[in-house]
């Protein structure tokens, strides 16, 4: 297993085409503003290596039987599915951002089982690829984008019907030693910190769409690949002096519009290739493992929970009734969303190829409250915390020789803390409610994975209403059989 | 005989104890598993020896869990003695034991 510093060392030997504010990046790894996210990666390498967090951060290889990191395990049982869940609320609970690296993990996953049963229909040899791609990312301990998001143009057209045909990623092209593609990905995370990126289908499709039926894996700086980085709130903030006024100085995430003009795909990088009947079933394994991840959101809720109770100290009021209770539901709606990963993940089973899956209508319910309970525990933070988390001036100002001195004095709370800390952690809550982790936090809270409606046409799809209906009729006395 | 089972001794074991230390993996701790640690490293450090539990000659296995859950496999370690520290009370129950016995037979202990 690689170290967070050879981690580091390895993304330096990168040749990645990134572009931000306009202008191309020459150096990923030490931008300001792409930094913290890589930090964020990094700790999952770094926990690895620490014995209180290798229970949940290593497993056993199911190829080699070498102790590897959990982010490129397959799956073997429900407890690996379990640890899953516990180690995404861990680095969360650590970074208090997202750590990006869980994508790529349900990517491969998915298509552990996806790539098996096309090969049971098709005779084809995707599964064999597939594993030798997968020991390939093992033994390197390797970060790999999962991306699954086209920019889909038109949402009520097919891929095929576009007025323009690269909405979808698709092969443009065939040749001897494999394939071309055009199109894009949006909305991805950790995309320039990552080693690789794994391609997939972002809808079911017809055979009309067979073009844009494909998934294949490719080095993140191949030829054609370009990263054009996604804003965030506050983002510039990393590019002032001094770092209070960051909110969280240590850890970020960011996201990508990754395009591909025109790049070439070996055969052996394949995993699916106009098999449009099984876009919709890796979409669907892919999503089900992704709903489960967003236990890191848990995570991430652990860290707000502690930033709420520390600034009710900081301000004087933490003996108030309404501020305990506040506390309280910030906690049982937290632990509720843990709930749910944990659930899907004990209830998962083993799948033909070997590999185990979450349950999936739990996933969708888990996914379902992380749409709405971030949005809650975030608007009592906010409650508890008080306005001045939006009008607290700079750190610029509170380090003015002029006006330092009152930004010092009438910003004092409880007279045992420090002005700057109580400034500290209000700028956390404020990052993790409205500034750049918001992003992860909030919206992707409410996207990431699907959006509200995904899971609920999921949910009523496989809840069994007519049996519900049947026990209630025959409690009430009902003896008429409608069937 | 494998490296754990290599420990075993007949007759008064002898000190400091060699103990494997196994953490769960902490994904909501209800109190600082490595403090806790710690504090047992400093209290006990003329008694007892905190080792990977990979280490070999070990006399038993401590597995100090963040939550009664306690999720780490015990399986792993057999055929040694297992004994789990849940909470800070435990932690301190094992120092206490320890320092009041401190050639106590580990396999008949009820953490």
């Amino acid at each position: 297993m690689k170290t967070a510093a050879e981690y580091e060392a390895s993304l330096r030997e990168l040749n990645l085409n990134v572009y931000q504010f306009g202008k191309k990046v020459e150096n990923v790894v030490d931008d300001p503003i792409i930094r913290p996210s890589m930090n964020a990666v990094a700790a999952t390498y770094d926990c690895a290596h620490k014995p209180e967090y290798e229970d949940l951060m290593t497993a056993t290889s199911h190829i080699t039987g070498k102790k590897i990191n959990r982010f490129t395990h397959i799956h073997q049982s429900t407890e690996d599915l379990v640890k899953k869940t516990k180690m995404c609320r861990l680095l969360g609970s650590i970074t208090g951002c997202c750590f990006q690296r869980c994508v790529g993990m349900d990517a491969m996953n998915a298509l552990s089982m996806t790539t098996f049963d096309i090969d049971a229909k098709y005779g084809t040899e995707y599964n064999k690829r597939f594993l030798a791609y997968l020991e390939f990312v093992q033994e390197n301990d390797l970060v790999c984008d999962g991306a699954m998001t086209d920019p889909k143009g038109d949402r009520g057209l097919p891929p095929h019907k576009q007025a323009d045909p690269d909405m979808f990623l698709h092969v443009v092209k065939e040749r001897e030693d494999g394939i071309v593609v055009r199109g894009a990905k949006a909305h991805q995370t950790g995309a320039v910190n990552s080693h690789e990126i794994i391609i997939m289908p972002t809808i079911s499709m017809r055979e009309e769409d067979k073009d844009y039926a494909i998934s294949f894996a490719l080095p993140s700086d191949a030829d054609g690949i370009t990263y054009i980085m996604g804003r965030q709130s506050c983002d510039t903030r990393k590019l002032e002096n001094g770092n209070i006024d960051r909110g969280n100085v240590l850890y970020g995430g960011h996201e990508a519009l990754v395009v591909f003009e025109d790049v070439f795909v070996p055969w052996d990088r394949l995993f699916m290739y106009k098999e449009w009947d099984f876009a919709g079933q890796l979409v669907e394994q892919f999503a089900s493992y992704h709903r489960q991840s967003y236990a890191c959101k848990a995570g991430v809720g652990d860290v707000l929970i502690g930033a709420t109770q520390t600034i009710a100290e900081f301000n004087g009021a933490q003996k108030a009734s309404h501020v305990k209770d506040k506390i309280i539901e910030m906690n049982h709606l937290n632990e509720t969303l843990f709930c749910g990963s944990v659930a899907c993940a004990a209830e998962g089973h083993k799948e033909q190829s070997g590999t185990y899956y979450v349950n999936t209508l739990l996933a969708n319910v888990c996914k379902q409250n992380v749409t709405r309970f971030p949005y809650e525990i975030s608007r009592l933070a906010q409650d508890i915390a008080g306005g001045l988390m939006v009008t607290l001036p700079s750190e610029d100002d509170y380090r003015s020789p002029e006006v330092g001195k009152w930004v010092k004095k009438y910003f004092k709370g409880n007279a045992e803390v420090a002005t700057e800390d109580r400034m500290r952690m209000l700028r956390l809550i404020e990052n993790l409610t409205l500034g750049t982790a918001a992003v992860g936090y909030l919206t992707e809270s409410m996207h990431g994975a699907g959006s509200p409606q995904a899971q609920r046409i999921m949910i009523s799809r496989q809840v069994n209403l007519k049996q519900k209906q049947k026990v209630a009729k025959r409690l009430c006395g009902i003896t008429k059989d409608d069937e | 005989m494998n490296k754990l089972q290599a420990g075993a001794t007949n007759g008064p074991p002898s000190l400091p104890r060699r103990i494997g230390l196994k953490y769960c993996g902490g994904c909501a701790p209800r109190y600082d598993r490595v403090a806790q640690v710690k504090a047992i490293e400093r209290e006990l450090h003329d008694l007892v020896t905190l080792l990977s539990p990979g280490a070999e000659r070990l006399e038993a296995v401590l597995i100090v869990a963040g939550c009664p859950t306690c999720c780490v496999e015990p399986r792993d370690f057999q055929p040694l003695p297992v004994l789990r520290i849940r909470s800070e009370a435990d932690a301190r129950r094992f120092i206490d034991d320890i320092r009041s016995d401190p050639s106590r037979d580990l396999a008949g202990s009820t953490l």
